[in-house]
């Protein structure tokens, strides 16, 4: 069956994700127990406030396979319910309870702070690190093309010829991902993640594509399946997938709350758990905030002085470009009936406040994370997983206002595959895509995490690169050129090379958005003409006598 | 009858999600999920599910609560219900059958096992 095993390995690797998010915020949970509790005496209500939340930590815990730390919590649990039902606790068995949920939150290990981009400030103006890949391959020829493929496709690959060079090296520097190569060493690998305390993506490669190969690669706990002499695209391919679903880039809040306290209070613990939360305390504020923003979600009080939370939810929703995004009313009102009423006018659900900011923070992650996997699926482009036409050049136009506000240099540019053509006649569509795929994959290897990349049409690529110079725009399009021009594609034994051409421009010279695009792309008219496989930057006389 | 539309109402994020992901990838249901038992009670009707699942402690009214709420109301009367919980005394699963629950479903549950687990209570139920 098949399915069923896709299926049962499918939902491991989500059950994972789950886990490793729930463990992450472990250590928060916990602290926050030990504050709210610490040289406090026991009271009902604080008993009351600890069993409830160690209830969920016991059930949380065991679900997601903490045995003990779900067995330590039922202890402290039940002791407190007993308390609860009888008399409150002697000072002793109270001083030794809280020593024992001190020694529970000695017991988890402190979040890990370097894996965890989620949880840094933005990175803005750094290039995003590549990913980095070890490749386990004992045969030099095809281990050394496979990781000069990758390397020009951006991805930083260590070659290690054999598995116990490759265990030491591992388990000193962890990489994003394992390759591996040989067949004979697939039992070592489930020990060696054993050894680390975490498993990695991993993808095998195959010498034979038969059902007891990708057994043996489903027991060894393989993510990903490919037969050799797979080619770097397609490696890469696989990597990208097996990337994206474990990558996750925090979700956005915007909080609206006319109590600054509160709202601080709210943006730090959204903040504390990977988000990236901004605070409105003037209501009128709110769409220049959105704008900068770009929210996944609104958090949204209710009632604010000189203006109800449904007014302002109806004024957001006035903007066609903001229909979508959840706004979620947060109020003391208690009342089923005003709630309902109080969301008529465009809100998509309420919280009760005085909100735990676990609940919080739990409340606010599934609604982001429902929203975005909606907003993917109606903005992204299948081939690639990029922006589609209309979502990149509203980016386009959201980004050039920005620009224009900072005073900063925004870089448009516009990337053709050449004689794609050629490329589809000569080999097939399915290798036409897989053409256009690998330039994705380098696209988004290469570029900033700020910067955005849409599928403009067939073969046809816009990037949008915030707070870039012309220089620097230049820089990196002429070295993403030389790259692309230098992956070998291998179709039946036969290997070709493809090129591409590149059109920059600068927000400086221009009056808006599409002025901009219309140069970029007069830009790579020009480098077209010029002989393609080149990169060339606008100037204003371009403008005037490239075609519109 | 076969089983497809499943409604759980449960207070904790996680398990909320992991249970989700479970009933739908493994079991193959389509799950709705409630945070409340006062939201499963407004939400029942509208999405009509073959079986509910209740959490036992939650804010508000409780999973008996909810159940007793469900039992009065001839339109959602009959559809069945399995408590998750986390208090499995004999004396109170007794107590929950008596309420008219078909099962209990110990917590914490295995994620991997939860949807046959379902599946078996169904149809223990229903052959």
């Amino acid at each position: 069956m098949p399915e069923q095993t896709a299926k049962a390995a499918h939902f491991a690797a989500q059950l994972a994700a789950l886990r490793e998010q729930f463990a992450h915020q472990l250590g928060g949970t916990l602290d926050e127990m030990v504050a709210r509790a610490d040289g406090h005496d026991a009271s009902g209500e604080l008993l009351r406030e600890l069993h409830g939340r160690l209830h969920k930590l016991a059930g949380s815990g065991g679900t997601f396979g903490f045995t003990e730390l779900s067995r330590q919590a039922r202890v402290l649990e039940v002791s407190a319910k007993t308390w609860l039902d009888t008399n409150l606790p002697a000072k002793d068995a109270w001083t030794t309870w809280l020593a024992d949920l001190q020694a529970l939150r000695q017991s988890i290990a402190p979040p890990a702070a370097v894996r965890q981009p989620a949880t840094q400030p933005p990175t803005h103006g750094k290039p995003r690190g590549p990913v980095r890949i070890a490749l386990i391959e004992d045969d030099p020829v095809y281990g050394e093309t496979l990781q000069l493929g990758l390397s020009l496709l951006g991805y930083e690959v260590t070659h290690h010829a054999g598995f116990s060079a490759a265990e030491s090296a591992i388990l000193a520097d962890p990489p994003d991902i394992l390759v591996a190569a040989m067949m004979e060493q697939l039992p070592a690998i489930p020990k060696l993640f054993e050894r680390m305390g975490q498993s990695l993506p991993t993808l095998f490669l195959a010498a034979h594509s038969d059902f007891a190969a990708r057994l043996a690669v489903a027991a060894a706990g393989g993510d990903a399946f490919l037969v050799k002499p797979a080619d770097a695209p397609s490696v890469a391919n696989r990597i990208e997938m097996l990337l994206q679903e474990r990558e996750m880039t925090p979700y956005r809040v915007l909080i609206v709350e006319d109590d600054e306290v509160l709202a601080e209070q709210y943006r730090l613990a959204l903040a504390a758990a990977g988000m990236l939360a901004e605070k409105v305390c003037q209501p009128q504020e709110t769409l220049a905030a959105m704008q900068n923003l770009s929210p996944d979600l609104i958090l949204m009080d209710l009632y604010m002085p000189g203006c109800s939370g449904a007014d302002l939810a109806r004024v957001i929703r006035y903007d066609e470009a903001w229909t979508g995004v959840p706004i979620v009313y947060l109020s003391a009102e208690g009342d089923l009936d005003k709630q309902t009423k109080a969301m008529d006018s465009g809100a998509d659900d309420f919280l009760t406040k005085p909100i735990s900011t676990q609940r919080l923070v739990g409340a606010v992650r599934a609604r982001a994370a429902r929203a975005r996997k909606m907003a993917e699926l109606m903005s992204q482009d299948s081939l690639t997983g990029l922006l589609k036409h209309g979502s990149i050049k509203e980016r386009l136009a959201q980004e050039f206002d920005r620009a224009e506000r900072q005073h900063k240099p925004l870089a448009a540019v516009m990337v053709d595959i050449d004689d794609f053509k050629r490329v589809n006649d000569t080999w097939g569509h399915p290798v036409g895509d897989q053409v256009i795929k690998t330039l994705g994959h380098l696209l988004r290897q290469r570029l900033r995490r700020q910067d955005s990349i849409g599928r403009y049409g067939g073969e046809e690529f816009v990037a949008v690169l915030p707070e870039c110079t012309s220089a620097d725009a230049v820089r990196l399009l002429e070295d993403i050129r030389q790259s692309f021009a230098a992956v070998r594609f291998v179709h039946q034994g036969e290997d070709f090379v493809v090129t591409l051409s590149a059109g920059i421009a600068s927000s400086e010279h221009y009056a808006d958005a599409q002025e901009l695009l219309a140069a970029a792309d007069a830009a790579l008219y020009v480098a077209k003409h010029g002989g393609r496989n080149q990169v060339r930057f606008a100037t204003a006389d371009q403008v005037k006598n490239g075609r519109e | 009858m076969t089983l497809k539309r499943i409604l759980y109402a449960e207070d904790e994020p996680d398990i909320q999600a992991v249970a989700k992901l479970a009933l739908e990838m493994l079991g193959g249901f389509q799950v709705l999920i409630c945070n409340t038992g006062i939201e499963a009670l407004e939400k029942v009707q509208d999405f009509a599910p073959d079986l509910i699942l209740l959490d036992v402690m939650m804010p508000g009214i409780d999973g008996p609560t909810t159940l007793l709420r469900l039992r009065a109301d001839p339109a959602t009367a009959g559809i069945p219900v399995i408590f998750l919980t986390a208090k499995v005394q004999p004396s109170e699963v007794l107590q929950y059958q008596s309420m008219g629950a078909l099962d209990v479903i110990a917590k914490p549950f295995d994620p991997m096992g939860l949807a046959a687990e379902v599946k078996k209570i169904w149809g223990r139920n229903h052959a």
